[in-house]
């Protein structure tokens, strides 16, 4: 091999070992968030990642997590039920499981009754659910308000005619006409609302939805796709460089130990 | 090489979407087990034994207070619900003399593992009782890749199994 194609060959090798150093040291930032996001990711069950929730205002207002301006509540004895967005509350709390519009909400001495599109929601007054009554428990479809009835029971206007049922909500009675006192959304009080507005978003985004964004790059938008495709590249260089270089070594040490062994007498 | 792959993910895509939603109303369920005629329901209260015996099946609270029935404690239909990863599955339980009679996936709101709603699953649940310790007395065969669906279907199966003997005797609800 003559001089020059030597130097050159140096010059490439010099070259190369200072490329792999920098694609290492840039994606040494990736290889850390995709490999924590991964672990954490992995063990999303165990570490309940699905049920908290990010309150950071920062990553909310990232996020456009913002609150509906139209609230509407339901006066129930002590307590408030209060439709925001696709969600439903029991004074502050989300009740779970549930989205779904909000008809009206009634106080009876035995629970509380909630009704949402399709269902009939019996709460104790502590706000424990009792019971979930749907379609198959007679709960008639269509339905626009609640009320009281004149007997002191549940009366519905539905789609197709007026309901009232027994104490327990076991057995329906249809009639033409019904004299309720239907019930009427309002407000929240101003205290209230702020109370919601904050749960609401406290519920708006999980950890489990940052850490996938993160992990996938989508928390930078539909760019930031692009930006772990690139890094996926690197790790990819990272890994042919690595090899080339390790078995550019091996031959140059390999080379030179015959040589050594060919000048020993 | 696009081309060839997009059709396969659209249909995967449509599949799994497919797969989401009411497959029978619990109404239908009830008039199809019992005729155009269903008996009037009756309550099962989740307090002291059958609150913790419900919590040990489970592995957590029954979500409600009380559980709605339809029959006697000869027959009794269910519709029950429990959650398989995120969202909740609606089931519906005929037992018939302590023994599960049928069972049906009615509402199934999850992503993964709609294959529990086949009858080459669900048929498997046809005769099953309850053991001493309140197991299901044979074995059910699992699918890969719903093992979470499996396991709600198994929960309420034991579930309802146990609550139709804890229906009070001379029943008429």
């Amino acid at each position: 091999m003559t001089r020059h194609k030597k130097q050159s060959r140096a010059r490439l090798l010099k070259s190369l070992y200072m490329w792999h150093r920098w694609i290492g040291l840039t994606a040494a930032a990736f290889v850390a968030v995709l490999s924590v996001t991964g672990l954490l990711l992995n063990h999303t069950g165990e570490l309940a990642l699905d049920s908290q929730h990010v309150h950071s205002p920062v990553l909310l207002d990232w996020y456009g997590v913002q609150v509906p301006d139209e609230m509407r509540s339901f006066t129930v004895g002590q307590h408030v039920v209060t439709q925001v967005g696709d969600s439903i509350y029991w004074d502050t709390t989300l009740i779970p499981q549930l989205s779904a519009k909000l008809i009206g909400a009634v106080d009876f001495p035995e629970f509380v009754v909630a009704a949402v599109e399709g269902e009939l929601l019996l709460f104790t007054h502590s706000g424990e659910l009792v019971e979930r009554l749907g379609g198959a428990a007679g709960v008639p479809a269509g339905m626009q308000a609640v009320g009281i009835s004149p007997r002191g029971t549940l009366a519905i206007h539905a789609a197709h005619g007026f309901y009232q049922t027994d104490d327990m909500f076991l057995e329906w009675q249809e009639t033409d006409t019904l004299e309720a006192e239907w019930m009427r959304a309002g407000s929240p009080a101003p205290e209230l609302r702020a109370a919601l507005e904050q749960a609401y978003r406290g519920t708006g985004l999980s950890l489990e939805r940052v850490l996938l964004d993160l992990h996938s790059g989508r928390i930078l938008g539909s760019g930031g796709i692009y930006v772990v495709d690139a890094a996926a590249i690197l790790f990819l260089l990272l890994a042919i460089s690595g090899i080339w270089l390790w078995g550019k070594r091996r031959a140059g040490i390999r080379a030179h130990q015959q040589g050594k062994h060919a000048r020993q007498p | 090489m696009l081309t060839r792959i997009l059709p396969l993910l659209l249909l995967l895509a449509w599949n799994t979407a497919a797969a989401r939603g009411t497959y029978q109303e619990p109404v239908d369920f009830l008039a199809e087990t019992f005729g155009s005629d269903p008996p009037a329901p009756g309550v099962i209260w989740m307090r002291g034994d059958v609150r913790d015996t419900t919590t040990d099946i489970l592995g957590h609270r029954y979500p409600s207070l009380r559980v709605r029935y339809w029959g006697d404690r000869q027959r009794s239909a269910w519709i029950l619900e429990e959650i398989g990863k995120d969202q909740p599955i609606t089931l519906g339980l005929v037992v018939n003399g302590e023994r599960l009679e049928r069972i049906k996936v009615l509402v199934f709101r999850e992503s993964r593992g709609w294959e529990v709603r086949h009858p080459f699953f669900t048929d498997q649940f046809q005769g099953i009782g309850l053991t001493g310790e309140l197991a299901l007395d044979h074995s059910i065969d699992g699918i890969s890749g719903a093992t979470l669906s499996v396991r709600a279907l198994k929960k309420l199966a034991r579930l309802a199994l146990y609550l139709h003997t804890v229906i009070p005797a001379n029943d008429s609800p």
